[in-house]
């Protein structure tokens, strides 16, 4: 019976550690619950916006293929709302929106003369610009000159890769108008030669691709990202369409969730 | 120990247990409210948390089918019990830019899921679909 002496408070002392192990476990529980919710919460909000990423596509491309059918398509860039909480930004570079069609493509003069190339600015939002061309082909002719819009922007004389400054840049402004590369110029036969141009953009993007033998092609490239109001979750996704296929013939997410 | 002994040394100690016991129960009194809220909370958070993943999955599906649909059989509709499960799904469609007849178009597909018979929108999903768009080279 000494012991009585320490023994006092032991019932309370044995009860507020059971009522703290009790509020840890209830702790642990809330924090389990919550973090649950908010990874449920955090996948729907991802699913939400890859589907207004998606929407944007779409309404880009029905707004080029609408234009197209007046004129020359185009589509506008920035944000778009779908309601008070749900929109989708459409974006692209100078060079997604640069539209060379190569459906024409030809050896002219001589076969001496890449001819019957055009070029298209995709949107009405914003001019593009390019003051630089890298010319390159596969057999020993030099490039002497390169014609675009009836004016001479480039004269010398490169082998292949010719990276051309040109001497005045290139402008294609807001309106729906397509604009003629009128030629580029060798110093011999092009026949059998697979010619590529990369176009530097000035806002520093490029866009490279085979402009002869001629193809089907005549593409834009657009980055629509979906948003949801008051979330920072954003995904983005990018589609090239060929305008003269009438299909989207690239799609991937470029954002991961 | 003789019993004298003891009752000395239990004098002034008479009542402590029954004062610690009344404390306690007062403590634990104060402290089950809450938890027992909390607790109330957290199993029905647990159900909402399950209706809302389903919810979730079911407008996933049902957007990606929409997809599927050719842009002139894409028309609104309504599932309930939605693919034997109890959620209502609905599907509305409308033309937000041309029309049925007009050469392009863009139709706005909107996704609701509600649990079955309930009013709430636990779900609600956006997509746009246009004429005439093709995937492919």
């Amino acid at each position: 019976m000494r012991y009585c002496v320490n023994e006092r408070g032991i019932t309370l002392v044995a009860c507020i550690i059971l009522i703290v192990f009790a509020s840890v476990a209830v702790l642990g529980v809330t924090t389990f619950i919550v973090q649950r919710f908010s990874q449920i919460e955090a996948k729907r909000i991802s699913i939400a916006v890859v589907n207004l990423a998606e929407a944007g596509l779409h309404n880009a491309v029905y707004h080029f293929r609408l234009h197209d059918l007046a004129a020359n398509g185009y589509f506008s860039l920035g944000q778009f709302p779908v309601d008070a909480d749900h929109s989708f930004l459409l974006e692209a570079t100078a060079a997604d929106l640069l539209m060379v069609n190569t459906s024409q493509a030809a050896l002219g003069s001589g076969r001496r003369q890449l001819v019957n190339l055009r070029i298209q600015n995709a949107t009405n939002t914003q001019s593009i610009r390019f003051d630089r061309m890298i010319v390159t082909w596969d057999n020993s002719r030099t490039l002497r000159r390169i014609r675009i819009g009836n004016k001479t922007v480039w004269s010398g004389k490169q082998k292949s890769p010719a990276n051309c400054s040109l001497s005045r840049t290139v402008s294609l402004n807001t309106l729906p108008a397509t604009y003629p590369i009128n030629a580029l110029v060798f110093n011999g036969k092009m026949d059998g030669s697979t010619i590529k141009i990369q176009f530097v953009m000035t806002d520093g993007s490029a866009k490279e691709l085979t402009v002869y033998p001629a193809a089907n092609r005549n593409n834009f490239t657009v980055k629509s990202t979906g948003r949801l109001s008051g979330s920072n979750m954003t995904r983005t996704v990018e589609a090239e369409y060929n305008a003269l296929t009438g299909r989207i013939s690239r799609i991937n997410e470029i954002t991961q969730p | 120990m003789k019993l004298p002994n003891l009752k000395r040394k239990l004098r002034g100690h008479v009542g402590f247990s029954l004062i610690e016991l009344m404390m306690t129960i007062v403590v634990i009194g104060v402290m089950a409210v809450p938890l027992s809220l909390l607790l109330s909370q957290h199993i029905e958070s647990v159900f909402q948390s399950e209706d809302d993943t389903t919810a979730a999955h079911l407008a996933r599906l049902e957007i990606e089918k929409a997809k599927n649909i050719p842009f002139d059989q894409l028309t609104s509709a309504s599932f309930p019990n939605y693919l034997g499960y109890r959620y209502d799904v609905l599907r509305t469609v409308r033309f937000i830019g041309g029309g049925p007849s007009t050469p392009e178009g863009l139709k706005e597909v909107r996704v609701e899921v509600k649990k079955a018979g309930g009013s709430k929108t636990l779900v609600s999903f956006f997509t746009y679909s246009a004429r005439n768009v093709q995937y492919g080279v």
